[in-house]
């Protein structure tokens, strides 16, 4: 008997973006936010989206959530190009800021964003007395969200986005200012909703903790998607076979680096002085750390310790948005 | 150090606008408002007098008498209305709807009398409308002014012919003025006040509360809003509704302390159907006007300062602080284009002159024209925000 194909075909992704293009007037003119921006998240997948300030990762989150139109490309949700009400629905999306009424209280936030996110009335008290347990906010539930905690802030704002039960749940930095329990509190919070069947596209700079979480990353800078794939894939593409190395130099009398000298030993690859440190990644081990060593002792540099390491998400985000001040 | 301290000062005045405008603007204009009104109350400067002339007397000196009032730049004849009621009650009827500021009734036989020097006789009558105090004064005076230059006149025989002679005197002037609305003890003050103060403030606490929505700007709360197809007519809508049931809360509570502690009558079926027209009208316009600052002003510091800016001069101009009776003719023309005149009006009206509710009309129509105005501009002001 042949295979019936609505039972063999994979589910359609979650979000595909194609071509995407969005440009704002600005004072200096015309800034070209979204440049032929193109990728998708699979359905169940956990996205993380990374790039420099100002790479558009903000503007692509609100194209995705409804609030921009697209100067030119397509957006699908589902296999479906979202219309009226079916990205509210579908979508779930936490803002950067804690978007909350500060003088209502933790209950009153959740039944408020349940009810403009069109939650029926029946199910309402069970959606919200869910979100009280899963944020951990149960105790908490009669007081004013003004008085909670930064990170129980943070636990309820993205429990407002999220109380719908949409498929894909978009979070802009949303761990900004909580300390390392708070934010491992999230992340438990996160893979609980991607275990129940959500999608997620997380952007953020905390390049450590997202690659520990995330089933893919994609960078973008420039409006444009450099790189997306699983981060030892993403690592192996980008920088090969490479490693990370970290060196003190020995300093001279006086605790003075000639930077001009070191600066021309170390060449003009990835490998950045900081001090007497120098840290960055070296492509090939084996052929390019003896040559960088005989050139740092040829310009009268000791070295005082040398690590090498494994190379991580954050150099394959220096190595492909280079180093240079944004914003 | 303390060089550095006024430097950063003066650095962070330069960059406030709306400080600026507060320190040195807004004095400015309140100080022209203040000066345009009582500094220039005399005669010439204020506003006619809108006066009904009721000549029930066929003597050629009450004729005179009339020719010579209404040649009176400071008064502005309003000509009697029709109708089956006799010219002084119809005139009475003028004044107490407020279609004229003052009745003045020359009686049948003044002119004899006043040849004739018939003491107490031909007694003029000024039927006065009390939330008018400037005008009894001021027309009493031009009578007597009048009366007196017709009786020299008389007495030189040069002017008006052979009626009267030389020697024949000109009687005393007996002029009595009538309250017409004032009879049952209502005080005019109470129901200007209660109506200005709770206009004004009406004013003070939309903008206040419409900060709500740059509130919801500045956390993100609009963001979510708009991602949940929360549309930006629905929100201002529904900003507008409650703002609006606010400030009709508000007024209420005033008017209703006014009837309780100053004696305002309220209780009563016309009043109350009045109040009840006039304050939902109010209350729609003031929310519209709340969401326009709101919409307007990019934070809640700027619309903290321009609110008391453009509330404060809307208030001046718009008779909320003193009687627009007051003020020059031009400063009442430019009165007239602030809604919160004809919401005043509309209050006077029915507390004072007891308009019928139907009688409101053009107040009502002028109030949601207003409403209308404000929501759409809003609207458009508003559209700013979908492009965050």
């Amino acid at each position: 008997m042949a295979p019936d194909p609505a039972t063999t075909t994979s589910p359609p992704p979650a979000l595909e973006v194609s071509e995407a293009q969005k440009s704002y007037a600005s004072p200096a003119g015309p800034v070209r936010a979204l440049d032929g921006l193109s990728f998708s998240v699979e359905d169940r997948e956990w996205l993380g989206l990374l790039g420099p300030n100002g790479a558009g990762k903000s503007t692509l989150m609100a194209v995705v959530a409804g609030l921009l139109p697209l100067d030119h490309g397509d957006v699908r949700l589902f296999g479906q190009r979202p219309v009226e009400d079916s990205a509210a629905r579908w979508v779930g999306y936490v803002p950067q800021e804690i978007a909350l009424y500060p003088l209502l209280t933790t209950r009153q936030n959740l039944e408020a964003f349940g009810r403009l996110h069109g939650v029926p009335r029946t199910e309402l008290d069970d959606r919200i007395d869910w979100a009280l347990d899963w944020t951990g906010l149960e105790a908490r539930a009669g007081d004013l969200a003004r008085d909670l905690s930064g990170g129980m802030q943070r636990r309820l704002n993205i429990a407002c986005g999220v109380l719908h039960g949409p498929r894909l749940i978009l979070l802009d930095e949303p761990t900004v200012g909580v300390d390392p329990q708070g934010r491992q509190r999230i992340w438990e919070m996160l893979g609980s909703l991607r275990a129940a069947g959500a999608s997620l596209v997380h952007s953020t700079h905390e390049l450590h903790e997202i690659e520990s979480v995330c089933d893919r990353v994609a960078i973008l800078d420039h409006g444009r998607i450099l790189a997306a794939g699983p981060v030892p894939a993403l690592v192996e593409e980008t920088l090969g076979g490479g490693a990370v190395l970290d060196l003190l130099l020995e300093e001279s009398e006086g605790g003075v680096i000639d930077r001009a000298a070191a600066g021309a030993a170390l060449g003009s690859g990835d490998l950045v002085l900081s001090g007497a440190r120098v840290r960055g990644s070296v492509g090939d081990v084996a052929r390019d750390l003896p040559v960088l060593l005989n050139d740092l002792r040829a310009a009268g540099f000791g070295v005082a310790s040398l690590h090498l390491d494994r190379p991580g998400l954050e150099e394959v985000f220096t190595h492909l948005t280079g180093r240079e001040l944004r914003e | 150090m303390i060089g550095t301290i006024f430097r950063i000062s003066w650095w962070n005045l330069r960059r406030d606008r709306v400080a600026l405008v507060m320190t040195f603007v807004l004095p400015i204009v309140f100080f022209s408002i203040f000066a345009s009104v009582f500094g220039a109350m005399d005669e010439e400067a204020l506003h006619p007098i809108s006066t009904v002339l009721v000549v029930e007397d066929a003597h050629f000196l009450s004729s005179e008498l009339e020719k010579m009032l209404r040649s009176e730049a400071g008064l502005d004849v309003v000509e009697l209305v029709e109708g089956e009621a006799g010219p002084a009650e119809r005139a009475r009827r003028m004044v107490a709807s407020g279609r004229a500021a003052i009745a003045v009734v020359v009686p049948e036989g003044f002119g004899a009398d006043l040849v004739g020097g018939a003491a107490g006789a031909g007694e003029i009558e000024l039927l006065s409308d009390r939330s008018h105090p400037i005008a009894a004064g001021l027309v009493s005076g031009l009578v007597r002014a009048a009366v007196l230059r017709l009786g020299v006149t008389a007495l030189s025989g040069g002017a008006f012919g052979a009626e009267s002679g030389p020697g024949e005197a000109a009687g005393p002037l007996s002029l009595r003025v009538v309250d017409v609305l004032g009879e049952g003890g209502k005080e005019p003050s109470v129901a200007f006040f209660a109506a200005g103060i709770g206009v004004m403030f009406l004013l003070f606490a939309v903008s206040g509360r419409s900060a709500i929505l740059i509130e919801e700007r500045e956390n993100g709360v609009l963001r979510r809003l708009l991602a949940a197809r929360v549309g930006l007519t629905q929100l201002l809508l529904g900003r507008w509704l409650f703002l609006a049931t606010l400030g009709g809360l508000q007024v209420t509570a005033m008017f209703i302390w006014a009837s309780i502690a100053f004696g305002l009558e309220l209780w009563t079926p016309p009043h109350l159907a009045g109040f009840l027209v006039m304050t939902l009208a109010s209350a729609a316009v003031a929310a519209a006007f709340g969401l326009v600052l709101s919409t307007a002003c990019r934070t809640r510091v700027q619309l903290n300062g321009i609110a008391a800016v453009v509330i404060l001069i809307l208030s001046a101009l718009g008779g909320n602080m003193f009687p627009s009776f007051l003020m020059p003719e031009n400063l009442q023309r430019i009165g007239r284009l602030t809604f919160n005149a004809w919401s005043l009006e509309g209050y006077q009206k029915v507390f004072w002159y007891e308009a019928r509710v139907v009688d409101l009309w053009p107040q009502v129509a002028v109030l949601l024209a207003f409403c209308v105005a404000f929501l759409g501009l809003a609207r458009i002001l508003a559209g700013r925000w979908s492009r965050i």
